[in-house]
């Protein structure tokens, strides 16, 4: 399956609207001007993702991790590799990477991925109208091919997974990271059907 | 109805709740869908110092009002919606305001990481979960590490930077800049010591305004620190009251660190870091700024050292030059007599290269078999001494020899030790080569000055030797001619033949001793003996040795001594020969019954005139031009051509133009013409000082007899009577009394009647030898005589001197010779 030009649009702007929320958010938080920024979006089937990732990033990740439930219900993760997440950490927190993944630095980036998270998720389930919990975000710092592992054994049924490229500007800097949002068929159909429904209305 | 497993389920989920709740080391609790608290865990409990009984039922924002105030209530609400939260630390520091109870935290809050999360019942969000980690331990290692590491980024850029940049005073500010970045100072000084004056001024500041950097520059409260080995820190900057304060009151500054830059013992100023927010600075901080101030401190030293060793570098490069470019030879050795060093005026002067000659002993400038001189100046050197020059020979590479001179001083090092020498060389052969030339041309000039006065006394004696020789000859000739032309007993035609010989040979002895003179006048060795003489006295003395001619040829002589004064400084002996000429001459050329005018007059002040007229043969004006030129007589006189009609070499005036001129005087010779007479004038200068009426004693007139004190008696003994009686004359005019005697009988008849002083005697006498007289009246009388000789021989000389004769006259007597005699005589 693949996104159409149009779906690509209507996704990126809507994830935009969660982002401007989580920049705001995050500017607020630390006194810096941030904003993120979406330079693609794709999807893919799990394996396929696996693959992409594996290109996109190597080494050890950083991964935050929340599963949400509700009416759609999904896997939603920000990868950040280890020197994206240790400079996003320093830019944010103005704390040199003295120690390297120390505690406080997991911590923000926890902090980061969940406010990442809940805005996008957020959006989604606005434009859903529908309400979704959400765990409380796990951070796990291990190579790439077992963060997929992990995804790959807990999901047995066929899925897919929606990889949005993030980018974070701040103070002068830019940090690259993907959110990656599993859903299951039915959630992913439900959701380009809004999507179109959202994009009329509002070209409309 | 709940299963037993059920049961067993519920009561193990109870356990763990009852375990959270109690013994969780971390603060849970929860809140209902209205955010009011359910429930309220121990950890809660003792940290937040509220039980749970205090809190439960009552809103979580009206316990913690704070929470609204830092506008955190949005993770609360959002949970409820569903929406989980993670606050970092990091981030948010707290999120309830608890105290932590670990110390070393600036703000004594606990440092908190929260979890805000939906509480889910089935479906529904029934309420909020908060989970709260007190992190405060944690926060303050990693501030501490931060803080680590801070400062390793400062020390390690001032490590590089200082150390690595040529100018590191001036890299302070940059520091500065860093250090503020990550230290939290807002202000730097930077105070040096200046080398020439000692004293500490502000270099440079950071974080001051300009004009108040002009305060700072004297600011005796930071230069004193210069001073100290401690760094000093001023805490609380407004509380301290003393005046010297004030100004960092004026910076706004509240605390400062000021720390001397000091290496090894040495002052270099001091560094100050200060903070305008901040009232302590903590000692770690003081720490690292101490270890950055050494480095400073270490970088200005060898920037200092360095400025120092380009001066002096630049100072050898400059002497180095100067010795490279001279043109004298420079080498240099150590110790062991190796050449250290050679500049190329070195190696041209013996044709070397440089590099063939250093790292050679200094031997092989030396030739075979000298002594090494300098080994020996080296040592005297060690003693003290600085500088020596010393001239020997060197050797060149083709094996030449040089004469050089040498300069040579030791080379010491920075303790004044002798740790080699230095010498300049000059090539002298040149020198020595002219100063051979010239002691050799001073010694051949020496000889051929020898020879010249050799000859020069070969000639006198030649002189004298011609004089004796041409005239011996004619003493006997003149003796018989005289005593013949006296015989009676021949008869009138021999007796006048003789006298005409006699006349004769004693004109050739006036010319033989004329010729004699012009010789001496020409040789330059005609001395004078000067002495005050009375002219008139002279003049009539030679009027006196003219007179038997002039009455001879019936001439009438006028004589007019007018003249005032008449002394004047001369030669009495040279002075009569030269109116003698003049006489002479007048007598000679003018014919018989003719008249002879002599005036003397003083025509101007100090000035005498000498005048002598004739009425003779006159000159031409070609002759009167030539006249005391020597060897004319006049062409007319002498009849042109062949005969010389009166006979002479015509010397006489150009002799006594000679004497004339040697007295300062003038002669001239004047003329109307043939047959007009003559006039010859001579002018001297008369004695100064003498004033009119002063007159040199006259002597008595011959005949009254006794002896005035001081006047010698002479007995005169000669038989020819002319010769008598002129030489009387002579001898009355000189202070002498005379008695004349014409034979020994005679003689010996006065010498028994009267006192004499001084015997005078022939010795060829008709009665005798004059020598016995001599020799008895020696005996008697202790009487001192002259002899008057026709012989000159030797034989008779050392007889006559062995009777008592002090010396002898050789007859025609001069009128010199008598004087030279006399004062022989009276010494």
């Amino acid at each position: 399956m693949e996104l159409t030009p149009s779906q690509k649009d209507a996704l990126t702007e809507l994830i935009n609207i969660g982002y401007a929320r989580a920049a705001a958010a995050l500017s607020d938080l630390t006194g810096h001007r941030i904003s993120l920024e979406v330079p693609e979006v794709a999807i893919h089937t799990i394996p396929e993702i696996t693959d992409r990732l594996e290109h996109l990033m190597e080494g050890e990740v950083a991964s935050v991790n929340q599963v949400f439930s509700g009416p759609i219900n999904g896997n939603g993760i920000l990868l950040l590799d280890r020197e994206a997440a240790l400079l996003l950490n320093r830019l944010l927190t103005d704390r040199p990477s003295v120690s390297g993944f120390d505690g406080a630095a997991r911590e923000v980036i926890t902090e980061v991925g969940n406010i990442v998270l809940n805005a996008c998720l957020g959006a989604f389930g606005n434009l859903l109208k529908i309400q979704v919990s959400f765990t409380v975000p796990a951070l796990h710092i291990e190579s790439v091919q077992n963060v997929l592992h992990t995804l790959t054994i807990e999901k047995q049924r066929l899925e897919y997974a929606l990889i949005i490229h993030t980018c974070f500007h701040l103070r002068a800097s830019n940090v690259r990271g993907y959110l990656v949002i599993i859903l299951g068929v039915t959630s992913l159909a439900t959701l380009l059907k809004e999507l179109k429904k959202w994009e009329d209305r509002e070209l409309g | 109805m709940a299963s037993p497993e059920d049961n067993t389920g519920i009561k193990r989920e109870l356990a763990l709740l009852a375990w959270i709740q109690q013994f969780a080391p971390y603060g849970v609790f929860t809140l209902d869908e209205s955010l009011r608290i359910q429930s309220w865990n121990s950890w809660m409990e003792i940290h937040s110092h509220l039980s749970g009984q205090e809190v439960i039922g009552r809103g979580i924002f009206d316990i913690f009002p704070e929470i609204t105030e830092r506008k955190l209530t949005t993770p609360f609400q959002r949970a409820l919606e569903g929406e989980s939260s993670v606050l970092s630390a990091a981030l948010h520091h707290y999120l309830l305001p608890l105290k932590s109870p670990i110390s070393g935290n600036e703000t004594g809050r606990m440092q908190q990481t929260a979890r805000v999360a939906p509480l889910v019942a089935g479906e529904q969000v029934c309420g909020v979960i908060v989970v709260i980690e007190d992190v405060t331990q944690r926060e303050n290692q990693a501030a501490s590490l931060i803080r680590q590491h801070r400062r390793d980024v400062v020390l390690a850029w001032a490590l590089v930077h200082l150390l690595k940049s040529d100018e590191p005073r001036k890299t302070v500010r940059q520091l500065f800049f860093k250090i503020a970045e990550q230290l939290d100072f807002d202000t730097f000084l930077l105070y040096l010591r200046d080398a020439e004056s000692d004293a500490v001024t502000l270099y440079t500041a950071g974080g001051i305004s300009d004009c108040l950097q002009k305060d700072f520059h004297g600011y005796e409260v930071l230069a004193e620190v210069a001073k100290g080995f401690e760094p000093v820190i001023f805490n609380v900057v407004k509380n301290h009251e003393e005046p010297a304060f004030a100004l960092l009151k004026e910076a706004k500054i509240s605390s400062a660190v000021a720390i001397p830059l000091r290496v090894h013992e040495k002052s270099l100023g001091a560094l100050c870091f200060a903070s305008w927010s901040r009232e302590h600075i903590a000692a770690d901080e003081s720490d690292l700024l101490t270890t950055i101030a050494q480095y400073l401190a270490t970088a200005v030293d060898k920037e200092n050292t360095n400025l120092e060793l380009r001066r002096v570098e630049a100072i050898n490069h400059w002497m180095g030059a100067i010795v490279e470019s001279s043109e004298d030879a420079i080498l240099s050795k150590d110790l062991n007599g190796i050449i250290k060093s050679c500049n190329h005026g070195a190696a041209r002067l013996f044709g070397y290269e440089i590099q063939e000659v250093i790292g050679q002993p200094m031997s092989l400038l030396i030739p075979a078999g000298q002594p090494d001189e300098e080994r020996d100046i080296l040592e005297r050197m060690r003693g003290g001494r600085r500088l020596e020059q010393l001239e020997t020979v060197r050797k060149r590479k083709d094996g030449t020899l040089i004469e050089v001179s040498l300069m040579i001083s030791p080379v010491m090092d920075a303790d004044g030790k002798i740790i080699g020498a230095s010498n300049i060389a000059r090539d002298i052969t040149e020198r020595r080569q002219a100063e051979q030339k010239l002691a050799e041309s001073y010694q051949r000039e020496k000889l051929a000055r020898e020879k010249a006065e050799a000859a020069n006394r070969t000639k006198d004696n030649f002189l004298a030797a011609l004089s004796h020789e041409l005239r011996t000859p004619l003493n006997p000739a003149l003796l018989i001619a005289s005593e013949s032309a006296d015989n009676h007993q021949l008869p009138e035609a021999v007796r006048l033949n003789f006298e005409t010989i006699r006349k004769n040979i004693e004109l050739e002895a006036l010319l033989i001793d004329d010729l004699l003179d012009l010789t001496r006048i020409t040789a330059g060795k005609m001395a004078l003996n000067r002495s005050l003489v009375d002219v008139h006295d002279i003049l009539q003395d030679a009027i006196a040795t003219v007179q038997a001619e002039q009455q001879e040829k019936k001439l009438h002589l006028d004589i007019q001594l007018n003249a005032p004064q008449c002394l004047m400084e001369g030669d009495a002996v040279r002075l009569q020969q030269i109116f003698w000429n003049v006489l002479k001459n007048a007598v000679k050329f003018t014919p018989p019954n003719g008249k002879i005018t002599l005036e003397t007059s003083v025509p101007a002040e100090g000035q005498l005139l000498v005048r002598v007229t004739d009425t003779g043969i006159g000159m031409t004006p070609e002759e009167l031009a030539r006249i005391f030129t020597g060897f004319t007589q006049g062409d007319h006189a002498g009849g042109g051509g062949g005969s010389h009609r009166f006979g002479g070499l015509g010397l006489g005036l150009a002799i006594s133009k000679n004497l004339v001129e040697l007295h300062g005087g003038k002669i001239s010779a004047e003329s109307d013409g043939p047959n007009q007479g003559a006039v010859f004038v001579i002018a001297f200068p008369l004695a100064r000082g003498i004033k009119t009426g002063m007159e040199p004693a006259k002597p008595d007139a011959a005949g009254s007899f006794e002896p005035a004190s001081g006047e010698m008696a002479v007995l005169l003994v000669e038989d020819h009577q002319v010769t008598r009686d002129v030489m009387a004359q002579l001898l009355r005019r000189r202070n002498y009394k005379v008695l004349t005697a014409d034979s020994i009988a005679r003689a010996r008849e006065l010498a028994n009647k009267y006192k004499l002083d001084l015997l005078i005697s022939d010795i060829g006498l008709p009665d005798g030898n004059g020598n016995d007289l001599m020799d008895e009246f020696r005996a008697r009388f202790g009487l001192k005589g002259i002899a008057l000789t026709g012989y000159g021989m030797e034989e008779d000389i050392t007889r006559s001197r062995a009777v008592g004769f002090v010396t002898h006259l050789i007859k025609p007597v001069r009128i010199q010779s008598l004087e030279q005699a006399l004062a022989l005589v009276k010494r």
